[in-house]
């Protein structure tokens, strides 16, 4: 193990970004969208990333149910993000022919953030 | 690609402990690099992810160690960049064929973001440049900003 000092400043980082992860998900519970679920994943991405660099220094706490819930916040960033990226790209002539994807980016961004709010309220988060 | 697990079992105090974790993931990076000479999607995305995970490290850092804070910041545009591109990949990978010209116009948007990747890394290494602070850290990337296509 490494030594306290360390065990202390690791726990300290860990702790700030449980509590940064906690404020976005209330955010994003209290009123879903865009802005919301970037900063939520971001807070979800940030905190694993930290884990990743730290686990040797910190007590063993369970990240599972986070990296779940990344993947469902990259699906539904994803279809946002390629839906708005087809927008600005689309040629007039092809406006038809795009339909049926724009259509299902839309449904996929839309059943995604319904699965993520599910997903939410299973994330506990201990702290370490 | 998998983050490399970082031993801090024997290190002496934060400041070498922030150390050890930034010459892993810089190193991660820099292994990565080949990708933006070559171009490929997989490369690339794997390279967007070591950037991300060695820049939020950095902005844990930068309370303690303030000439981080450049790098971690290139490391963000660089990131961005790299997420247009990966972007348009999905969004090729997704499009069926009868939307051929759009598509084109995509394979360019593509073709810029990666101009911007290129030219945010060269620059990284400047003299003084983003990377200085980094580098005097780590004590790695000496001769890293070289040989990319622009």
């Amino acid at each position: 193990m490494p030594d306290d000092r360390i065990a202390e400043w690791a726990l300290g980082l860990i702790k700030a970004d449980v509590h940064a992860f906690k404020r976005a998900r209330a955010r994003f519970l209290r009123q879903p969208g865009t802005k919301r679920l970037h900063d939520l994943r971001t807070s979800a991405r940030r905190l694993r990333s930290l884990h990743e660099d730290l686990r040797e220094a910190i007590p063993p706490f369970s990240l599972k149910r986070l990296r779940r819930l990344i993947d469902l916040t990259g699906e539904a960033r994803d279809a946002s993000v390629m839906r708005e990226a087809l927008r600005d790209a689309l040629d007039v002539r092809e406006r038809r022919a795009a339909r049926g994807l724009l259509r299902t980016l839309r449904q996929r961004e839309r059943i995604t953030l319904k699965r993520i709010a599910r997903a939410l309220k299973h994330v506990r988060l201990s702290q370490p | 690609m998998k983050a490399r697990n970082i031993d801090l079992s024997d290190a002496c105090g934060v400041d070498d402990a922030m150390r050890r974790i930034a010459i892993v993931r810089f190193a991660e990076v820099l292994t990565l690099v080949p990708a933006l000479r070559h171009g490929r999607s997989k490369d690339l995305h794997d390279l967007r992810i070591a950037c991300k995970r060695l820049r939020y490290a950095l902005e844990s850092f930068t309370p303690r160690e303030p000439a981080l804070l450049e790098a971690a910041s290139r490391l963000s545009q660089l990131q961005d960049a790299l997420g247009d591109l990966h972007d348009r990949d999905l969004l090729l990978l997704a499009m069926s064929k009868k939307l051929h010209v759009s598509a084109q116009r995509i394979r360019m948007e593509r073709e810029d973001a990666l101009a911007r990747a290129r030219a945010l890394w060269r620059d990284a290494f400047a003299p003084y440049g983003p990377f200085e602070g980094l580098m005097r850290f780590t004590g790695l990337g000496y001769g890293f900003g070289d040989g990319l296509p622009n």
